[in-house]
């Protein structure tokens, strides 16, 4: 198990070798500064706190959607995949270290949450939120665990991270979508369908409280898709 | 010696087509073995399903090896299957020591002989986008030798390297395959470099093991003695009255299949009928030559 943790902090550091991420980072910094400058100007009566994240999330989750559907084919896309599965490491190993990386990565969007609102409220003179810093800290671990391993499953099964993006992006919005039409008619009761992690996945994002249910619910869901993509990955061809 | 990989009655199909047919062969300790056959024979297949890339088969890989002799930093199998191809942003010895931590604990000393050994110590700090087709071989070969493997299995390993690339990597698995017992498998096209390298071959032909030839023994060299004379028609008489089967006529050499110990009997026949010929020596036949017997000179090697 410590090997799995090992490599998945070498994928990690992997990460960090693109240039892109570098460039990205930078553009995304430009363009959130001036948005939330832009915002707090037009004298609209929101809590900064609140706004900023409804920002960063908005843009985040797309972000991450992304990144989990890069996880495999990035393999593919490399060549790569013929040393990595011929490894000492059995496949689900594998399937498993892409997910604490993507762990990893989303809690440091976590970081970068914090420190920008930190950035923003300092100079505004304005008190910084801890409780917020651990809201979105518990908030990315989770949000994390379950898209990268819905979105994994979708890799498992296309090999292509636009495919998979697309696929997993309109059946995540379907059976939310779904799910809302459900709660709304009064047909299931909102406790169940918190249990559903379609259902509380977007509620996450828009700041509503996390409760039990809905962590367990991610969880569960989140195993499940992991198990799913494990038994379809060490049957394939590759 | 003993046997550490057995192939037994492999079967791949894709689709409908047959990929693999009932292919059974050995690999012995410290074995060079070579696999050649023609384009689509199956022998990236067959490479795929032993080092555990392709699942879907029928039949069995048996591997012999005590896996208590493997230490935690080293591997059962080293691979180098089809061009090798590595993250582009890295530099060659980032990529070397993320696929070595992938298997245990870095070895760093084992890393750095192997750049050295494999020429790279120039170029392993650039990265890897920028490098020739001939370095990409070698960081190749390097990746598969991480981790000190016992078994390697290589197809097409000496693509696009130079004369002399090619000859290190020839000395260095000939003394890996003696001096520390790794057996390999090899592919190759050039089969000039198999029958130097390897101590049998197997030969596939459309998804079937036809043949496995012994190049230590020679058994794949069929006694052919050839004849030069000018008495061509008197001397292609006397073959057919003594029923040895002729191998080809050309101007002036006749040549003539026949087992080595009846040789000086035939040559007593010839002299008693007066057909005078110059010389008379053997035709030894390369691999490529057996090869192309067995495939019926496919035009796609």
């Amino acid at each position: 198990m410590f090997d799995v943790f090992r490599i998945s902090f070498l994928e990690y550091k992997k990460f960090f070798c693109k240039k892109s991420v570098y460039i990205c980072l930078g553009l995304f910094f430009i363009f959130f500064l001036m948005s939330v400058d832009q915002l707090t100007k037009s004298n609209v009566s929101v809590n900064p706190v609140y706004l900023i994240n409804m920002i960063f999330n908005g843009f985040m989750q797309f972000v991450l959607m992304f990144c989990a559907s890069s996880l495999l084919p990035e393999e593919f896309r490399c060549g790569t995949s013929t040393f990595i599965f011929t490894s000492t490491k059995s496949r689900t190993q594998i399937l498993l270290t892409k997910i604490l990386f993507f762990t990893l990565y989303s809690i440091t969007i976590g970081l970068m949450n914090f420190i920008l609102i930190t950035y923003y409220m300092t100079t505004k003179n304005l008190p910084i939120p801890f409780n917020n810093f651990a809201y979105m800290l518990v908030f990315y671990f989770i949000y994390s665990w379950f898209i990268g391993n819905y979105f994994l499953f979708f890799t498992v099964i296309f090999k292509s991270r636009a495919i998979s993006f697309i696929t997993g992006l309109f059946f995540l919005y379907f059976f939310s979508d779904c799910l809302l039409r459900l709660s709304q008619k009064m047909l299931v009761s909102t406790k169940i369908l918190e249990f559903i992690p379609f259902y509380s996945v977007f509620q996450f994002l828009i700041g509503d409280s996390i409760n039990a249910n809905k962590i367990i619910g991610m969880l569960i869901g989140a195993l499940i898709f992991f198990c799913l993509s494990a038994f379809i990955f060490e049957k394939q061809d590759l | 010696m003993s046997e550490i990989l057995k192939i037994a009655a492999v079967t791949k199909k894709f689709d409908k087509q047959f990929a693999l047919s009932n292919v059974t062969f050995g690999l012995n300790e410290g074995e060079i073995l070579g696999l050649v056959g023609p384009n689509g024979a199956g022998k990236t297949t067959l490479m795929k399903i032993i080092v555990g890339l392709t699942r879907n088969f029928e039949g069995k890989i048996i591997c012999n090896v005590d896996r208590k002799i493997i230490a935690p930093a080293e591997k059962l199998f080293g691979c180098m299957i089809e061009a090798p191809k590595f993250y582009p942003y890295m530099s060659g010895y980032q990529n070397l020591k993320f696929f070595s931590s992938l298997n245990g604990k870095l070895n760093k000393k084992n890393l750095n002989d192997i750049v050295e050994l494999m020429g790279l110590s120039n170029a392993v700090k650039k990265k890897v986008k920028t490098y020739s087709l001939g370095m990409k071989q070698r960081l190749g070969f390097a990746q598969a030798l991480l981790n000190n493997p016992k078994i390697l299995i290589l197809d097409e390993p000496t693509n696009g390297l130079d004369p002399n690339g090619i000859n290190e990597i020839r000395k260095y698995l000939q003394k890996i395959a003696f001096e520390n017992k790794v057996s390999i498998l090899i592919s190759s096209h050039t089969l000039s470099e198999i029958e130097k390298i390897c101590q049998r071959a197997v030969v596939l032909k459309k998804g079937k093991a036809i043949e496995i030839i012994d190049m230590q023994e020679k058994t794949y060299e069929d006694t052919i003695f050839a004849f030069e004379t000018n008495e061509t028609d008197e001397f292609l008489a006397l073959l057919k009255a003594k029923n040895i089967v002729i191998e080809d006529v050309g101007e002036g050499i006749i040549k003539i299949r026949l087992p080595k110990e009846k040789l000086s009997s035939f040559i007593k026949d010839v002299v008693l009928k007066d057909i005078n010929f110059t010389s008379v020596y053997e035709v030894r036949k390369s691999l490529e030559d057996k090869f192309l017997d067995l495939t019926g000179g496919n035009k796609i090697v």
